[in-house]
């Protein structure tokens, strides 16, 4: 589909461009330093109005500029302060690092960071605060809990972070274990019960055995997004509330969003709910639209023991015209169940929306078939790396009860 | 999941290792590895002259005899998988057919030997287990244990599986191979193996052979009748290591039992025997494994079967070890992993090792390619 709309990148030679970043993007760490070789590469994405973010100090020519650093965002600790001093240090003509984001005129910045599993020292911390909120022990983390990677959109006013929607690991783990809560250990897998006959028949002579963990073992987390706003008024370096936003079945959470959806001069009921999406998918889908910047970022991912998936990611591309995020949380328990918690953000430069979609999608592995779904674990675990196929096709989940889902506004 | 499919790099790697071979390229394959085989054959001449009798044809006829024999054509192989370069199918026939004659004989709780180096899952990530023994010594300059999961998830489930294989029919007393979860026909169908044998031969014939030696590798191991080894873990059925000795292996793995359990189970900080909260397998606590040890006369359990971003991990007051030997594990998360050398007087230490880079070079761990998702 062609998209007619008004955006510099319409006027200007992308080609060249358009094909030095699909090459970089493939073929990083030698060839990234093709994407900006010559000046006037250069040139045409400042003329953009974009500048590249690396997450490491480049190699800067021996003068001036040495006293500057560059903005960190792989080795900070877990949560990083969002009100680090933005940077955009020219980049060397040689050998570049792989960009970690890209920012638009000063006013958006877009990063991301993929990192390592915690270590068994940060995995003890998370699980007794995990303790501590949700009040269940023995809860076993996600085996692959990426803590400090995240995709982070932040707007930017006078050279401070005015509001930000990001992604984070932890966050997306807290907010799984905040559900947990009375929770009843939720979906069972399809030996489950077949292991418990046998561990009550077998006669195991004397041998204790536990009941099913109290939790949700599938990591199905309720995260929708952190949302941090500046206080009105705030100098630059001082922050605001910091906000995860969930979908729960309390009353109150009801009330919070009625609220939310009526109220938008408190600061920290940003959104206000839309009767149909504003996000424009036909700008979504202009494929004639380089990609700038575009991150996959793993947040948490576990095998389930072999017995299906479980894994939440996010997806971030940066337009010429505008940005899109897609939050996903995913959990397939073979023969058992699918689920989808999606957060799709849009944001299209210079103008003061924000738009988002928060849909959850799941279906019973019974009901697959019927709807036309594949039925093998095979079909669905390709689904999962190709992302969209089949996933879209599975039915809603009703948002009664779950105020967070549908389409919201944000206005910056 | 934690899966890893090849990205576009990835496969063009492959197919320059194995001489320009792909599914689609098959003719070209067997002609250039005819080519090989020629100069092969001369070098035997040159060098074997005695040993040589007859027409190629004979020649490749009495395979079997000549990987018995001495094992110059085993060498070569080695050589070749060590390069990432894969056998041809009628290869890997032969080599798990002579695997098969050496395995079957081996105990359900097979003897080792102090001093040995124990490595945890390897999960086909070729350049690492390279890296395993430029860090650990070469085989068969230094005796190995392999605690299974040698296939799936990695890029290079054929070679590594088949060089260690290789190794073993070559040094049978000097390295040895125990069953994991992953060796198993069903786990393989979902997550690897399976692909990448018909991807990299064209049919499935490659997956079945190694799925049938699967079913004669051993269950544990006991070093200097003190440390006892398995891939996952303990079973309620089990008290005496004489129960594992009883079990009938040969066999796909089961989806419960004492066998079962060996492969799948997990320690846990509890009191007695849980069961995994995925419904599916056994966790089992520090006075199980005291008991165990205590009734069999053990000082150590080592056991493999979980991701440790240390590379090992020690419970239980030093009674129970964990060692995990697949470096940034699905080529993204970050961890180191280890082996862990035991001298002749049962000493233990820990050797640390990262990723190789050729393995990174593969690697989705970078920027993916972009695409319009919506």
């Amino acid at each position: 589909m062609k998209i007619l709309h008004d955006s510099p990148a319409q006027r200007l030679p992308l080609t060249c461009l358009q094909f030095v970043y699909f090459y970089s993007l493939l073929y990083p760490p030698l060839k990234m330093a093709s994407l900006i070789a010559n000046e006037k590469q250069h040139e045409q994405l400042l003329a953009l109005g974009f500048k590249p973010v690396y997450d490491v100090p480049l190699p800067s020519p021996p003068s001036s500029s040495d006293t500057k650093s560059s903005r960190t965002t792989t080795n900070t600790p877990l949560d990083t302060p969002l009100d680090t001093p933005l940077d955009h240090s020219p980049p060397s003509p040689t050998t570049l690092p792989v960009p970690c984001g890209i920012s638009f005129r000063d006013s958006v910045l877009i990063t991301s960071s993929q990192s390592p599993i915690l270590n068994h020292a940060q995995d003890t911390s998370l699980t007794n605060e995990l303790a501590l909120t949700s009040g269940l022990s023995g809860i076993a983390l996600p085996e692959c809990t990426y803590g400090g990677s995240h995709v982070s959109v932040e707007f930017v006013r006078a050279g401070t972070v005015h509001k930000s929607v990001s992604w984070r690991s932890l966050d997306s783990i807290r907010e799984w274990g905040n559900a947990q809560r009375g929770g009843d250990g939720g979906v069972k897998s399809r030996d489950a019960e077949a292991w418990k006959v046998r561990g009550a028949t077998k006669g195991l002579g004397g041998i204790k055995l536990e009941d099913d963990y109290k939790y949700d073992w599938t990591f199905s987390s309720p995260y929708v997004h952190t949302v941090t706003t500046a206080k009105e008024g705030a100098t630059g370096t001082k922050e605001g509330g910091t906000k995860t936003e969930t979908a729960t079945d309390t009353e109150a959470a009801t009330e919070a969003a009625t609220e939310a959806a009526t109220a938008n001069n408190d600061p920290s009921c940003e959104w206000t709910r839309l009767p149909s999406s504003g996000i424009k998918f036909p700008l979504l889908m202009d494929q004639s639209a380089p990609i700038l910047f575009f991150s996959d970022v793993r947040l948490y991912e576990d095998d389930l023991h072999d017995v299906g998936d479980s894994s939440s990611s996010c997806k971030v591309r940066v337009m010429p015209s505008c940005l899109y995020a897609l939050y996903r949380n995913y959990v397939r328990v073979d023969g058992v169940l699918l689920r989808a918690r999606d957060t799709r953000v849009f944001h299209e430069f210079g103008t003061d929306k924000v738009y988002k979609d928060v849909a959850w999608r799941e279906a019973g592995w019974e009901n697959l078939g019927a709807r036309g779904l594949p039925t093998d674990v095979k079909s669905w675990r390709a689904e999962h790396q190709d992302c969209n196929r089949n996933i879209g096709k599975i039915p809603t989940v009703n948002g009664k009860g779950k105020p967070q889902i549908g389409s919201f506004v944000m206005t910056l | 999941m934690l899966t890893c499919q090849p990205c576009n790099d990835e496969v063009e790697e492959e197919t320059a290792n194995a001489g320009s071979y792909d599914e689609f390229d098959e003719y070209k394959y067997d002609e250039e590895y005819e080519e090989d085989d020629e100069n092969k054959y001369d070098e035997d001449k040159d060098n074997d002259d005695d040993e040589y009798i007859g027409s190629d044809d004979e020649y490749i006829s009495s395979d079997d005899e000549y990987i018995g024999a001495g094992g110059s054509d085993l060498d070569e192989q080695i050589l070749r998988l060590r390069r990432c370069e894969y056998l041809r199918e009628s290869e890997v026939k032969l080599l798990c057919q002579k695997a098969r004659e050496i395995l079957v004989d081996e105990s359900n709780v097979q003897r080792v030997d102090a001093p040995v180096t124990i490595c945890g899952d390897i999960h086909g990530q070729f350049y690492d287990l390279v890296e395993l023994f430029k860090v650990g010594g070469e085989c068969p300059d230094r005796n190995y244990l392999f605690l299974g999961d040698f296939v799936d998830r990695g890029y290079y489930s054929v070679e590594t599986f088949l060089l260690l294989l290789a190794l073993k029919v070559r040094y049978p007393d000097r390295i040895t191979l125990i069953r994991g979860n992953h060796e198993s026909r069903q786990i393989t169908q979902v997550y690897g193996f399976y692909d990448e044998c018909l991807r990299k031969y064209g049919s499935v014939n490659v997956w079945r052979y190694c799925t049938e030696i699967f079913d004669y590798l051993s269950l544990s191991a006991i070093i200097e009748d003190k440390i006892f080894c398995v891939h996952g873990g303990l079973s309620p059925s089990i008290n005496t290591l004489d129960q594992i000795r009883v079990i009938d292996r040969k066999q796909e793995v089961p989806h419960d039992g004492a066998m079962c359990d060996l492969m799948w189970s997990d320690p846990e900080e509890i009191d007695g025997w849980g069961l995994s909260p995925r419904g599916a397998g056994y966790l089992f606590g520090g006075d199980v494994v005291e008991m165990f040890n205590q009734t069999n006369d053990l000082s150590l359990i080592a056991r493999a079967h979980q991701l440790v971003m240390e590379g090992h991990r020690s419970m239980f007051n030093g009674a129970l070890t964990t060692v995990w030997s697949a470096p940034n594990y699905c080529y993204r998360c970050g961890n180191v992993a280890a082996i862990l050398e035991l001298d002749e007087n049962l000493g233990q230490g820990f050797k640390i090792f990262e990723a190789a880079p050729q393995e990174t070079r593969g690697s989705v761990n970078k920027n993916p390619s972009p695409d319009y998702f919506l």
